[in-house]
């Protein structure tokens, strides 16, 4: 009582957030009872919640030491550690507490618990079993079959199948004794026998026996669909195709992953020869047709498809190529689906199965029976679908330049004529021509491509600025102008965008390489690290709340879901953007404003080299997880996609972040004058592989192939200047050799030409600039600490004299590159300029182009709404750059 | 053609087509997996032939005694997949779950008053107003919620609908179950 009335007013503060009062009043209990472990732990709370987490984990450790057994001590206790991210100790003090007093349930499934959290399935598997003889409930028998599988899927195969046998006896067990009762025990079950090899029969056995009409497995979708695939699988065709007809006649007859497994009942149970003429065939065929006649009042498309798929699956078998037969299914099938926006992406695969000249046909047929009609948005649509096939089909890409322009002007003309159409639509809604103005934009990004020249780009993205006024939340448009402003060099324009876009969450590792990819380029460093470290907090959430939900799965016995978290977890956890992410992050720590040499080498001393693998298994272990097909694509097929064209630079990768794991760690290695051992051979021999490999090739731009022979070489000079201080004869052949080397060094950081612009600073200028920055940061740092090691480990020896009058000149050659940025900066400062840009860039732009749109006078202010925007993030970039620049000349 | 499917964590890496729609809000890992840790069933996804997601539904069970009954959290198509019934489709699956093996006696949603698109459509498949909550919707534009319900089987007096739901009001405190 007297303890409860003294902890009271601490739980109450703690409530309503009043940490202050909530510490005072923890510290005065503890001074009156020095063991209140309760308090202590509430103390804890009370700084973690304040932000003191060191001071928090601090009181954890001491009340760690005193292995507490108290319900409300280690709640508040684990519930703190949680909060600071530590889940290790939970496992020992929840193992000790069950220990402790054996018959406390809760104690013993939290010890349980705590293992899951960590993910350690043979943990896991100990708790489960003990819970299981303690206290007799059925579900902590599944909890440790669970674990038990778990451990199986990833084990190598030996070791696998004693494990998946262990499992398969426990669950027979289990079902013996009736204790399998629900449907996510036998989906355990299955699991059990469907990751072992050839149990499709006993798994089929299960489903259609006792346990799976007393849990009404056949019910439930997914099992339903697993049924008839292990039907397939058993060669059952007649039951199978039984079962899928029966999904498609009485239950769903849109259902296309059935429509997939009706046609395997056929084309796998019949050879190539007779199949054509099969009576399996004739009756499936039958039966699709029937399906379709049921389709009247708003049609589902299943069935329609379904005819399409099955001819040409049938004649990809047999070779028998029916085109007549498969145009007519396609005519007939835009004829009653053509007003759907989706009818392209329906059709796609079929069109572009056609030879060049089929497809050709197909589109004229279309616009035979269609016409060029476009009174409502319904024919909109038609004429829509109609042009993307056009597209698909390959109609733009023989049109000469001239011919270009006018299908942007002819493509403008017909979204203007819709947009009357719309004009009730409401404001989250798109314009219903809104993929005529998306169209015309891809073609101004083919003319880019084709003539090198960034007016179309900028054309572009007039177009889509303006068409964006009517359609506020059109993404696609937004997606197209974020990739358009990259390359067009203009960072903010392209971030303002994405900032529109109410990305969130798991999106930040799935979308967020759409502006953050080689952010450093464009020099505005610290705008690019807030929307770093903002990204990056779904990792960390990940890392917080996915073990917490697979906890919530073994709660509510979800066996079915907690493979499924578990890969969720491992694909965030590995994700390539996140190396990425870190990697560029590291990259913008560096040229982050003032520099000086010291800043730069703290910051090194600081990164961790654990988290700066790069090998080959970690490559290779990492999952791409970034969106690139959300992007509209209407390109033909044997053409790069749009998300593809608009690429300002090869996609950064794998090989990419090995680059820049192994730089900072080598500089890290100089920074600290190390000798060159063991890693630093292997981080040069991973350099040096990742720019000599197509496939890194593939990634890197030649910038940075260039940053990584500079590297190398001056890696090089570095060992060779180690090396002369360890002989006892005289080193001066080290030396010179060394020397030699600087002299070649001091060609290679040479900047080949100068940037200058023609009106446009587009993404490839700014990367010249930023590119030469970040070399000589780098080397800035490699020269500091050249000296450094030559003055600690030579002294004043005059035979390192040439070399440091060398090393001196070389730091000139680095300064000078430096000096011509500055040049360089200070001309393009002058293109950005808005009056200039009214006078140079608009005037050219708008006068004589091919494009109605741009000429019409009613355009005027947004165009030049949109050039002016564009020069302000040129000028922020580049004063920016010239202040990294400055500031690195030492 | 669409499939039909239980929705699966690692879907979430795929749904930008759906979610960035602007009308479609994305939430923060624990909001989906915690539904899928509880009504795995409930939550349904339509995917294209390619495994393009087009739209997907979550939904839970809740409520005592009669008042037990499937709920529709959230119910979403991308904008190029509008007017195809995918809606339909996934409300039908959500029903029939919600009947089996929930038991429930109704399912209901809650949706904006001005809405007008969604509740006629909701309607279509069956529904009708229960009930006005009123200012559910808090934040930039407050506004009133229909509760619509269409009942289950298991409702055999069909206690769970009634006429004139709409002047019926509540306040959002009575709702939570």
């Amino acid at each position: 009582m007297e303890q409860e009335r003294r902890l009271k007013p601490i739980y109450d503060a703690l409530e309503v957030g009043n940490y202050r009062e909530a510490l005072a009043l923890c510290n005065k209990a503890l001074k009156k009872q020095p063991d209140l472990h309760v308090a202590k732990a509430l103390k804890a709370a009370a700084l973690e919640r304040t932000g003191r987490m060191q001071e928090a984990l601090d009181v954890c450790q001491e009340l760690q030491w005193i292995k507490p057994t108290d319900e409300a001590t280690l709640r508040t206790l684990s519930m703190v550690l949680r909060s600071c991210g530590k889940n290790e100790p939970l496992v020992k003090l929840y193992e000790n507490a069950s220990k402790v007093h054996p018959t406390n349930e809760n104690f013993a499934v939290q010890w349980f618990m705590a293992h899951a959290r960590l993910l350690d399935l043979k943990g896991q598997q100990m708790a489960a079993l003990a819970l299981n003889k303690n206290f007799k409930k059925s579900n902590y028998m599944f909890w440790a079959i669970m674990s038990i599988t778990l451990q199986g899927q990833k084990a190598p195969a030996a070791q696998a199948k004693v494990l998946y046998m262990l499992a398969e006896r426990m669950m027979i067990k289990a079902v013996s004794e009736d204790k399998l009762t629900n449907l996510e025990e036998l989906q355990l079950y299955l699991i059990i026998l469907l990751d072992q090899q050839n149990r499709e029969k006993d798994a089929l056995a299960i489903l259609d026996g006792e346990l799976g009409v007393k849990t009404k497995a056949i019910e439930n979708v997914e099992l339903r669909y697993l049924r008839i695939s292990l039907l397939i699988k058993t060669q059952q065709w007649d039951t199978a195709r039984d079962a899928a007809l029966h999904i498609l006649r009485e239950i769903n007859s849109d259902d296309w992953r059935t429509f997939v497994q009706l046609f395997d009942t056929i084309t796998l149970s019949t050879d190539a020869a007779s199949l054509a003429g099969s009576e399996r065939l004739a009756e499936a065929r039958k039966c699709i047709d029937e399906l379709v006649a049921k389709e009247t009042k708003n049609p589902k498309r299943g069935p329609f498809l379904a005819q399409i798929e099955l001819e040409k699956r049938v004649q990809d078998i047999t070779g028998a190529k029916d085109t007549v037969k498969i145009l007519e299914l396609l005519v007939a099938y835009f004829e009653i689906f053509g007003s759907k926006s989706c009818c392209f992406e329906d059709l796609q695969g079929y069109v572009s199965w056609l030879s060049k000249d089929d497809s050709l046909g197909f589109c004229a047929k279309l616009r035979e029976i269609k016409g060029d009609k476009a009174e409502t948005a319904k024919d909109t649509q038609v004429q829509i679908n109609i042009t993307r096939f056009e597209r698909f089909a390959g109609k733009h890409s023989t049109l000469n330049f001239a011919e270009k322009y006018a299908q942007v002007n002819a493509l403008w003309k017909l979204y203007e004529d819709a947009l009357p159409l719309g004009k009730d639509l409401e404001e989250t809604e798109r314009q219903y021509g809104d993929d005529y103005a998306i169209m015309a934009s891809h073609i101004l990004i083919d003319l880019h491509k084709e003539t090198k020249s960034y007016t179309p780009l900028l054309n572009a993205a007039f177009i889509l600025e303006h068409a964006l006024k009517a359609s506020k939340h059109n993404y696609q448009m937004k997606l197209l102008l974020i990739r358009i402003y990259s390359i067009l060099g203009a960072f903010n324009c392209a971030c303002n965008i994405y900032g529109t876009m109410s990305i969130r969450h798991v999106q930040h590792d799935t979308m967020s390489h759409y502006v953050m990819d080689r952010a450093l380029n464009y020099g505005q460093v610290n705008e690019a690290l807030n929307q770093l470290y903002e990204g990056h907090q779904i990792y960390h959430s990940n890392e917080s709340e996915t073990p917490e939900m697979i906890l919530q799965a073994y709660k509510y016995s979800t066996f079915s879901k907690i493979p499924e978290f578990i890969e969720f977890h491992t694909r965030l956890e590995n994700s390539l953007q996140k190396v990425i992410a870190d990697r560029e992050l590291i990259r913008l720590e560096f040229l982050k404003e003032e520099d000086s040499v010291a800043r730069t080498v703290q910051y090194l001393q600081e990164l961790e080299v654990e988290q700066l693998q790069f090998d080959a298994n970690f490559r290779e272990t990492r999952i791409d997880n970034r969106d690139k097909t959300v992007m509209l694509n209407w390109n033909p097929k044997d053409q790069p996609t749009v998300e593809q064209q608009t690429l300002p630079a090869p996609r950064p990768g794998c090989y990419w972040t090995s680059l820049f794991t192994t730089i900072p760690r080598v500089l890290k290695i100089m920074a600290h004058g190390q000798a060159p051992d063991e890693t630093w051979e292997t981080l040069l021999t991973e350099m040096a592989a990742v720019v000599q490999s197509d496939a890194g090739k593939l990634e890197l731009t030649a910038e940075e192939i260039k940053l990584a022979e500079v590297m190398q070489k001056y890696a090089e000079v570095y060992k060779q200047v180690y090396s002369s201080f360890g002989s006892s004869e005289a080193p001066t052949e080290a030396i010179t050799a060394a020397k030699e080397k600087l002299v070649q060094l001091g060609k290679l950081v040479k900047r080949e030409a100068n940037v200058r612009s023609t009106g446009v600073i587009p993404w490839s200028s700014f990367h010249a600039l930023t590119s030469s920055v970040e070399l000589v940061a780098y080397l800035n740092v490699a020269n500091h600490a050249l000296q450094n090691v030559i003055s600690v480990k030579a002294g004043k020896k005059a035979t390192y004299k040439p070399l440091l009058k060398q090393l001196d000149e070389f730091m000139n050659s680095c300064r000078q590159v430096l000096q011509g940025v500055q040049t360089d900066i200070s001309a393009l400062r002058n293109i950005a300029k808005s009056d200039r840009l009214r006078t140079g860039l608009m005037y050219e732009l708008c006068d004589e182009s091919s494009l109605d749109f741009v000429r019409s006078p009613n355009h005027r202010s947004l165009i030049e709404e949109v050039v002016l925007k564009v020069g302000s993030s040129w000028s922020s970039s580049l004063v920016c750059l010239q202040q990294q620049a400055q500031s690195r000349m030492i | 053609m669409s499939s039909l499917r239980q929705f699966k964590a690692t879907d979430l890496f795929n749904f930008n087509l759906i979610n960035l729609d602007s009308l479609t809000e994305t939430y923060n890992i624990s909001f989906y997996l915690s539904y899928l840790a509880r009504w795995p069933d409930l939550f349904s996804v339509q995917c294209t032939p390619s495994e393009t997601l087009m739209a997907y539904v979550m939904g839970k069970a809740e409520g005592k005694g009669t008042d037990w009954h499937g709920h529709v959290t959230a119910i979403t198509v991308a904008p190029e997949y509008r007017r195809l019934g995918l809606a339909e489709g996934m409300m039908d699956l959500l029903e029939s779950v919600s009947e089996q093996p929930y038991d429930g006696y109704f399912v209901d949603l809650f949706v904006r008053r001005s809405n007008k698109v969604a509740i006629d459509m909701y309607k279509r498949f069956g529904y009708s107003v229960y009930r006005t909550v009123v200012n559910y919707y808090q934040g930039d534009n407050v506004e009133d919620a229909f509760d619509m319900r269409k009942p289950l089987k298991r409702d055999v007096n069909r206690e769970s609908i009634r006429e004139n739901g709409e002047s019926f009001l509540v306040e959002p405190h009575e709702v939570v179950f």
